[in-house]
């Protein structure tokens, strides 16, 4: 049965604003209850949501096999371990979470079918729907959540506890009622959890190793494994019987088969070997492939931006006016509009359209090197200096954008050398503190504010030594609890810009990706890509046209 | 003399491994930060060093390696946590398949090739066969299989454009799949055996023996087959065994642009990710594999030159 329901809360509105089917019931003195509400009794998501354009089940023939070709299939089976975004949503097929995103990020229930949060922004209450059991037969409820919850936070090498630490306490209400006590106030808490961090795991499964698979016993989602050989292969297979969201697993059987080389899943997608991938390569080939193959292509930016990191504790880029000219200096757009078009959207700033923490058409330094000259002799750096920067050999992005940031900022004295690097060194190199700069894609957020904390904060420490202080103080006003939606953005836009100002992250453009298919798979139009960390889209609702 | 060679093998192995060991060691970074993943804390990446005894020495943590491999265990990958002989179990009979498939093809090629074109010295087909070859030992691996996929696969339909399914779901099928991986991998091996054969071909149809073979009114093909083929594949078999060693090498590029999940891939993976147990892992194969087809090659010779024979006893 298909539901309807609507969200309520400032939240609930996040990135798009006037989000449809939106109704605020803000209760000033008492509660805060923050989003989302089932109008309608069980079932899934509205398709007007964003599901797929094949929409009624009808359509779809649920006997298929999806073929999926994945550049990273999961490397383990437990939904805490897998550090790879990429590979943890064939961990979501067999495992539920708490909520889910759609295409346009808004929140949508999953087991829980809402979730309030208190006048002081300290608790948040899920109530959890009655009809979702795991494999085992067993209900999902309440001392489920807790467990699994507490499992994120103290399993050995969980990839979830660091969002899950701000939870002090998992209170068991009721069987359907959770009311999870927080340090600090946290709202966007919800839409992590509709990522990893809220996945639900079966008690049962106490002391097991869930890393090559839950023997039909640990998941609730709508897929068990079939077979798995990490980082290579894992078939899912449907689990008979009424599955709470009707709109999910439309096909019997899903198939991820690994192809380390982009290349080969593109060359397996053109021979009808595997059904749909991502798209990768430039974007006129892609095009091409889509036409010569008979293949449907859809492109959309996502929330990742390419920019260049500096370094505030280095010098001479402890100096803002120097941090001012380098971005003055780089003329982002025409980088994005020449040598990027199609590839990357031109972005100055690090949060993409749709955004809470976005102000249209502000650039906090726009390009303007007669006045980065200016700056950096003011700094007293008149003939410029020497600047290395990282940047991940074999990311085409990242490569090419550096030669054009070396070329413009050569124009201001500054003389850019590249250092290539592996891509799994990279972040440990920006952590050893010792590297002044580096032209990278930010992994991206569900939310503005985890997108601020991991990029100033946790992972790139854009602010932690330096300058820290006033963007935790936004970040601080922007989760404060009892703001209605439209202080609410002024907040979150407040946060944006004071991070910007540190001068500390350049935005240049949010990378666009894509997905490809055979024409009669459904929904690769619509997964929600843009907005979950690393463009790694959610494929519960994909589906194979009926012939 | 085996004895000794034995002792002198397993010298290799520990040579080896360590030596890999050491220079991992060294890199930058560790499997402790790709398991605790890029979000993870100091703390967390702490923690997984402390519980994988990832900050010994790295002479304690060889030891404790080269210890655990004497008992016939070649530990846990510290990533997907699958033993080690587990995961090259799945990937080595695709490699071997890839690298069988690429030698059998490189040997018949070879053999075809290298006898037309020295029982024909200076003619068309000789210079044919000799321009084709030259371009065949010049031509990357990578670049044979990109354009094999998109010529055989893509543009015609008639082999998969990656992939691998075992023996046991049908030769055919399982053939199917390897021969373009195959060729792709054998094409400079066909080249390089293609000249040599040509050329220790053409220096034993002159030498005494094979003139006289002639000369008592055998026919060609016997001579070639009986007389001068045995004697022209010394070299051959030296040059091959090189080879297998360099196509254990070559499937890592193979192997990626077909997808198939051999000992190349898991090595790449591994390394990537600094997952040392599963790099020495596949080092200690490895170099078992080259030290045995350096064996079988010696021990050839003696098939192949009985004075050999005769010293040795």
């Amino acid at each position: 049965m298909n539901s309807k329901f609507s969200m309520a809360g400032r939240r609930g509105a996040t990135r798009h604003g006037a989000t449809r089917g939106l109704r605020r019931s803000w209760l000033a003195a008492c509660v805060a209850v923050l989003f989302v509400v089932l109008a309608a009794c069980s079932g899934g998501s509205d398709a007007s949501d964003g599901k797929s354009d094949g929409g009624g089940d009808g359509d779809l023939d649920r006997s298929a096999t999806l073929r999926w070709g994945a550049t990273a299939p999961p490397t383990t089976l437990d939904p805490q371990l897998e550090s790879n975004s990429g590979k943890r949503i064939w961990l979501w097929e067999i495992y539920d979470r708490l909520f889910l995103l759609d295409k346009d990020g808004n929140l949508q229930p999953g087991i829980a079918e809402s979730g309030d949060i208190s006048s002081d922004g300290l608790t948040i209450t899920l109530k959890l729907r009655d009809d979702a059991k795991f494999h085992d037969g067993s209900p999902v409820n309440a001392a489920a959540v807790k467990y699994s919850l507490e499992r994120g936070q103290k399993l050995s090498g969980s990839i979830v506890a660091p969002d899950l630490e701000l939870i002090s306490a998992i209170n068991v209400v009721d069987d359907s009622t959770v009311a999870l006590t927080l340090t600090s106030p946290a709202p966007y808490l919800l839409k992590v959890l509709a990522t990893s961090p809220g996945v639900v795991i079966n008690p049962a499964s106490e002391g097991k190793d869930l890393a090559n698979g839950d023997e039909g016993l640990a998941g609730s989602g709508p897929y068990e494994v079939g077979s798995f050989e990490p980082n290579a292969n894992l078939t899912l297979k449907r689990v008979e019987g009424d599955y709470w969201d009707s709109k999910a697993a439309n096909f019997a059987t899903i198939e991820v088969k690994g192809y380390p080389d982009p290349n080969a899943a593109m060359n397996a997608l053109q021979t009808g070997e595997i059904d749909a991938t991502l798209g990768r390569g430039e974007p006129a080939q892609l095009k091409q492939i889509a036409s010569t193959g008979n293949l449907n292509l859809y492109s959309f930016p996502v929330s990742g931006t390419l920019s260049l990191f500096l370094r505030n504790t280095i010098k001479p880029l402890e100096d803002l006016r120097v941090r001012e000219a380098i971005a003055r200096g780089i003329d982002r757009k025409s980088l994005s509009e020449n040598l990027f078009k199609d590839v990357c959207e031109y972005n100055p700033q690090a949060f993409i359209k749709g955004s809470q923490s976005r102000v249209e058409g502000q650039d906090p330094f726009p390009y303007d090197p007669k006045a980065a000259k200016a700056l950096l002799a003011e700094a007293g750096y008149p003939n410029g200096f020497e600047l290395p920067v990282m940047v991940v050999g074999g990311y085409a992005p990242a490569e090419n954008g550096v030669l054009v940031v070396q070329e413009d900022l050569a124009k201001i004295g500054i003389k850019v050398k590249v250092n290539q690097i592996l891509e799994t060194d990279q972040i440990d190199l920006w952590r050893s503190g010792s590297k002044p700069a580096m032209f990278t894609a930010a992994s991206s957020q569900p939310d503005d504010v985890p997108y601020v904390q991991r990029l100033w904060f946790s992972v790139y420490g854009l602010a932690e030594k330096k300058g820290g202080k006033e963007i935790q103080a936004a970040i601080d006003a922007a989760v404060k609890p009892g703001l209605d939606e439209a202080s609410a953005k002024k907040a979150y836009e407040n946060m944006g810009t004071v991070a910007l100002k540190q001068g500390t992250l350049i935005p240049v453009c949010n990378l666009i990706a894509s997905t490809m298919g055979a024409k009669d798979v459904v929904g690769l139009d619509s997964m929600p890509l843009n907005f979950l960390a690393d463009a790694a889209g959610d494929p519960r609702y994909l589906g194979k046209r009926s012939e | 003399m085996i004895l000794s060679r034995a002792a002198w093998s397993l010298v290799i192995l520990v040579v080896a491994t360590f030596a890999v060991f050491a220079l991992l060691s060294f890199s930058p970074g560790d499997a402790a930060e790709r398991i605790a993943g890029p979000e993870a804390s100091q703390q967390a990446i702490q923690q997984v060093r402390d519980r994988l005894h990832l900050e010994d020495p790295v002479l304690v943590q060889y030891g404790r390696w080269l210890g655990d491999v004497a008992h016939g265990d070649l530990g846990d990958s510290l990533i997907t946590r699958q033993p080690v002989t587990t995961m090259v179990g799945n990937a080595l009979p695709k490699t071997l398949s890839l690298v069988f498939v690429a030698t059998a093809m490189a040997i018949v090629g070879a053999f075809v090739a290298g006898v037309v074109s020295a029982l024909r010295p200076g003619s068309l087909l000789d210079r044919l066969i000799i321009g084709v070859t030259s371009l065949g030992v010049a031509a990357p691996s990578f670049w044979i299989a990109i354009v094999l996929v998109s010529a055989f696969a893509i543009n015609r339909s008639w082999f998969p454009a990656g992939g691998y399914t075992t023996m046991s779901d049908g030769f055919g099928s399982w053939l199917h799949h390897l021969i373009l991986p195959a060729a792709a991998l054998g094409t400079v091996t066909t080249a390089e055996l293609t000249r040599q054969l040509r050329g220790s071909l053409q220096d034993a149809l002159a030498r005494d023996f094979t003139l006289t073979a002639r000369a008592k009114g055998l026919s060609t093909p016997r001579v070639v087959g009986k007389h001068a083929l045995k004697n022209a594949a010394i070299p051959v078999v030296t040059v091959l065994g090189l080879r297998i060693a360099q196509l254990l090498g070559g499937a890592i590029v193979v192997e990626r642009v077909f997808a198939i999940r051999g000992l190349g891939t898991i090595t790449i993976d591994a390394v990537n990710t600094r997952d040392l147990p599963v790099v020495l892992g596949v080092v200690a194969i490895f170099s078992v594999m080259v030290i045995l087809t350096n064996l079988l090659v010696d021990l050839s010779y003696s098939y192949f030159n009985p004075k050999l024979r005769s010293q040795s006893r």
